[in-house]
């Protein structure tokens, strides 16, 4: 500290003389931080040469307010000889931490000065009475140090700050088995357990009796494309006798969607109504609660960026399943704008780039749709996407809906195809029902692409791993057909 | 009548998104088989444009019918290896596995990869592979030119100790290992087609076996714009006291010889040069080397009004330009294959002075349907240009005559579709074709 040297008292003396009091003031706590972060450098380089181990904690996000649980995030170097424990402590120094609720790693991203035998580690733990992480090396020697204060808001938040660390992380598997695959599943469970609700329905002029279907159409980020539908649907005998369901999954959106509601009642005479969320619940969310109110015998999913490129889809989609439209998803056959084809059905592929993850593969995507054929009655698939299914009431009830743990729609559809799958019910797909996909243009995660693809990663393996069994033997059907193609 | 045979027409590349030769050649080649009773055709083009792709695939469209765009790059210009294992083995396949072809043609493996041939021959053992030959890539290191890197002069033959003399970071059995992979793959071509019996040879003897490679010209497209009437040509266009209009078409860069034809105008006597005018259709000299644009800019500067760069031009238009025009030159300083604008010209009736080596000198008869000169003589074409120029409209006109006449692309095409059908009956190599080329070469030296 500079005024409690002589040359540091001479120097403020001078300086005092010279500049103003306050002045002087930020520079002495400026010049206080940096002495203070030179002696904790120093301290833990001094404690390196010695070979003691180091510790720091990097992110701690809480997953449940009323345990207190949180996930730690942070780096330990043993120093100069092994790690014996890494440990969670209570206040009176006993371990709270059992090993399946941590994962180690090594340090591959390198700050200067980090040693390399560094790890990082992750470490979930349930109780609030925890307030110490200490490492302890093979000879005893240990450091301790306390945890911060978890960070909290919103659950979408708090699943970033769980999944951001993991960006170079090689087995992540792993470590979602053990730290944060169950602490976002406690996330995602205590905010269903709050869901609020209080929503709004508001309806157009023109509601159909006895509607045959009910479109469930969730609107999130951009609302554009309904008024893009609706002037498609009103060109559609078929779509004016339906229950039209738009569901406002975004309450930044609902002023500007019930302003132009009216109009849109006025000029295009479609069946629809608009239910607004009072919180963004997410694509299984927004379709289970619209659900609920739906009033048609059958449910088509739809996303709202699927418009329809000729009349007649939607009744082309139920007789293409035939007698079995009751018990069946059927998928539709959707386009790029290019005259290729986005979506003919999925399948699954086990990723190598992702620890052998299954992952949806939407077989010929890219290819010219002339390549594909065309058949009146619906064929079989291993699964289709929710971008645009159609299936009972009875049924979507009798699966259960859209399952809610999978964060932000992803895996959803293909899950509901296992589902059904499971229950002996057919998937099929209608190849003469087309309609045009923009394909992720609904979703403006605002410049989140980063932590999108660790999304995708953890959905992905809730996915594979709840779908374990099927996925293998559906790979094995699979795999027996191609050595006998003819068979097909 | 059973269902028509589904060809695959893979190429580096799509005119409508570069127009090189190769790109022409194939898509040409594509149309020609879609147009046919007895085959159809998918065409599959490589580009790098990231505002067509789509998200989670390779491919995406042209919104036609029958023709698929692959977004692929392949940094590995040495072996022509595509680094991205899963394009191959999972998109690639996926594309084989919904095209379902009857036979796969490569018009190239250059952007593409060579592991694409294997792949074929993975997933469909029983599917001939044609490949149509463009360049020397496979051959030479050096942009597929067969020209000495370092004092820019064609090269005879390539070597695993000449190429490391061409490029020194590289060792012998670099080269050595480089020939090796690029033929283990090109192996499982089933049939060779090169446009030009010249390009033929330098493949031969690089060891590719002679009784695989027939030699067939480029196809032009399917139908000609109705103003490319053969008896125009003939004609007489030009009038007393008119300038001679002497006209370069294609790419403008360093193996083109641009250069070298201002250089050989500015040789010219004055009054010679006021009788004759120098028009340069080219594309691409923006995205040349600064020095060759000043020079260029410099030489046309220099001839004043006889000479005018007219930047790119649009294919469709290529054969109204050549109308305008009343000797086409063709000054290239490499060997090159099978211009495509020679077959343009011989469409047009429009005749040719082109370098007395490689597929021009083969595709042009000397004193015929054109003039040769020496290669990369400056001089040597100023002699030629003189010629032309004193001989005047009579002259033009019996060479132009002669090359309306020359060439023969119904029988072209017929070929074409011949090779495709033998594929089919018979997988197994004949050798007719192949002593053809073995035979004793005619081809001309460079000075």
């Amino acid at each position: 500290m500079p005024h409690r040297t002589r040359l540091g008292r001479r120097l403020l003396g001078a300086l005092r003389r010279g500049i103003g009091e306050k002045r002087l003031a930020r520079y002495r706590r400026r010049l206080d931080a940096l002495a203070l972060r030179l002696a904790e450098r120093t301290v833990r380089l001094v404690r390196r040469v010695r070979g003691r181990p180091s510790l720091r904690l990097s992110s701690v996000v809480c997953i449940d307010e009323n345990s207190g649980a949180r996930v730690v995030y942070g780096t330990v170097d043993p120093g100069s000889r092994s790690l014996e424990h890494l440990q969670a402590l209570d206040a009176s120094g006993r371990d709270r931490l059992t090993e399946a609720a941590m994962h180690r790693w090594p340090n591959t991203v390198r700050s200067p000065g980090a040693s390399p035998r560094c790890e990082r580690f992750a470490m979930r733990i349930e109780e609030r009475a925890v307030t110490f992480v200490r490492a302890t090396d093979a000879r005893g020697r240990a450091c301790r140090r306390r945890i911060p204060v978890a960070s909290t808001g919103a659950a979408f938040t708090r699943i970033r700050d769980l999944l951001e660390p993991l960006r170079r992380v090689s087995d992540k598997r792993c470590l979602h088995e053990r730290v944060t695959g169950p602490a976002i599943e406690r996330v995602m469970a205590s905010r269903t357990a709050s869901r609020g609700g209080a929503v709004s329905v508001w309806n157009a002029q023109h509601q159909h009796d006895h509607p045959r279907t009910t479109l469930i159409i969730p609107i999130h980020g951009r609302h554009d494309f309904i008024e893009h539908q609706l002037a498609r649907f009103a060109n559609d005998a078929e779509l004016l006798d339906q229950d039209i369901l738009y569901v406002i999954d975004d309450p930044r959106l609902h002023p500007a969607v019930i302003a132009d509601c009216e109009r849109w009642s006025h000029l295009y005479r479609v069946p629809f109504r608009t239910l607004c969320l009072h919180e963004n619940l997410g694509y299984a969310g927004a379709n289970n609660v619209a659900a609920a109110i739906a009033r048609g015998r059958y449910l088509l999913l739809l996303n709202s960026d699927v418009m329809p490129i000729e009349p007649g889809w939607l009744g082309r989609m139920h007789d293409s399943a035939g007698d079995r439209i009751d018990d069946a998803l059927v998928g539709a056959r959707l386009l790029y704008d290019d005259g290729t084809v986005q979506h003919d059905g999925m399948r699954f592929f086990r990723s190598p780039f992702h620890e052998g993850l299954w992952l949806n593969l939407h077989p010929g995507k890219g290819l010219p749709e002339s390549l594909f054929p065309t058949a009146p009655q619906a064929l079989s698939r291993e699964a289709v996407t929710a971008a645009c299914l159609l299936l009972s009431r009875k049924r979507w009830d009798q699966l259960g809906g859209l399952d809610e743990r999978y964060v932000l729609g992803d895996f959803e559809d293909s899950d509901l195809c296992l589902k059904a799958r499971a229950a002996g019910l057919p998937v099929l797909l209608c190849t003469n029902a087309r309609l045009q996909h923009l394909e992720r243009q609904s979703q403006s995660l605002d410049g989140a692409d980063a932590w999108r693809e660790e999304l995708t990663w953890y959905n992905g393996w809730q996915h594979a791993t709840r779908w374990q069994d099927e996925l293998t033997e559906l790979d094995t059907r699979r795999a027996a057909l191609a050595t006998d193609p003819e068979s097909s | 009548m059973s269902a028509p045979t589904r060809v695959l027409v893979i190429a580096h590349g799509h005119p409508d998104l570069s127009a090189g030769g190769g790109e022409v050649a194939a898509w040409n080649q594509h149309r020609a088989l879609a147009a046919s009773e007895d085959f159809s055709s998918v065409f599959l083009a490589r580009h790098d444009d990231p505002s067509r792709r789509h998200g989670g695939t390779p491919f995406s469209g042209t919104n036609r019918p029958d023709e698929i765009l692959f977004h692929a790059t392949m940094p590995d210009w040495f072996r022509f290896s595509q680094p991205d294992g899963a394009l191959v083995w999972r998109d690639f396949r996926d594309a084989l596995d919904t095209v379902r072809p009857d036979i796969v043609h490569f018009h190239h493996y250059v952007h593409l990869g060579l592991e694409l041939l294997r792949e074929v021959k993975n997933r469909c053992p029983d599917t001939p592979i044609l490949m149509t030959l463009h360049e020397y890539f496979a051959i030479c290191h050096n942009h597929g030119q067969m020209m000495k890197r370092h004092d820019d002069v064609p090269c005879e033959r390539a070597t695993a100790t000449d190429c490391a003399r061409c490029f020194p970071e590289r060792t012998r059995q670099d080269f050595a290992l480089r020939e090796g992979f690029i033929k283990s793959h090109l192996d499982l071509v089933d049939r060779f087609i090169a446009p030009s019996r010249f390009l033929a040879r330098r493949y031969v003897e690089w060891g590719i076996d002679a009784a695989r490679i027939e030699v067939i010209e480029n196809l032009l497209a399917p139908s000609p714009p109705a103003t490319g009437d053969r008896p125009a040509s003939s004609q007489a266009r030009l009038r007393d006291g008119e300038p001679m209009r002497f006209a370069f078409f294609g790419q403008v860069n360093h193996f083109k010889g641009v250069e070298l034809l201002l250089d050989a105008a500015a040789l010219l006597p004055e009054a010679l040069r006021r009788r004759c005018r120098f028009d340069v259709h080219g594309s691409g000299l923006e995205r040349q080397p600064r020095a060759l644009r000043e020079r260029i800019g410099a030489r046309v500067d220099a001839l004043g009004a006889q000479a005018r760069l007219h930047g790119a031009y649009r294919p469709a238009a290529i054969n109204a330009m050549m109308h305008e025009a009343d000797w086409m030159i063709v000054p290239s300083r490499w060997w090159e294959n099978s211009p495509v604008v020679i077959l343009e010209a011989r469409r047009a009736g429009l005749p040719v002075i082109c370098a007395d080596i490689g597929g021009m000198a083969e595709k042009i008869d000397a004193e015929v349907t054109g003039l040769h000169f020496r290669a990369n003589q400056a001089s040597s074409l100023a002699a030629r240009l003189r010629k032309a120029i004193i001989g005047g409209e009579p002259m033009r006109r019996a060479f132009a005559e002669r090359m309306a006449a020359s060439g023969d692309p119904a029988g072209d095409l017929e070929r074409h579709l011949a090779v495709h059908r033998e594929r089919l009956r018979n997988g197994a190599i004949d050798g007719e074709m192949g002593e053809a080329i073995a035979g004793p070469t005619s081809q001309r030296q460079a000075a």
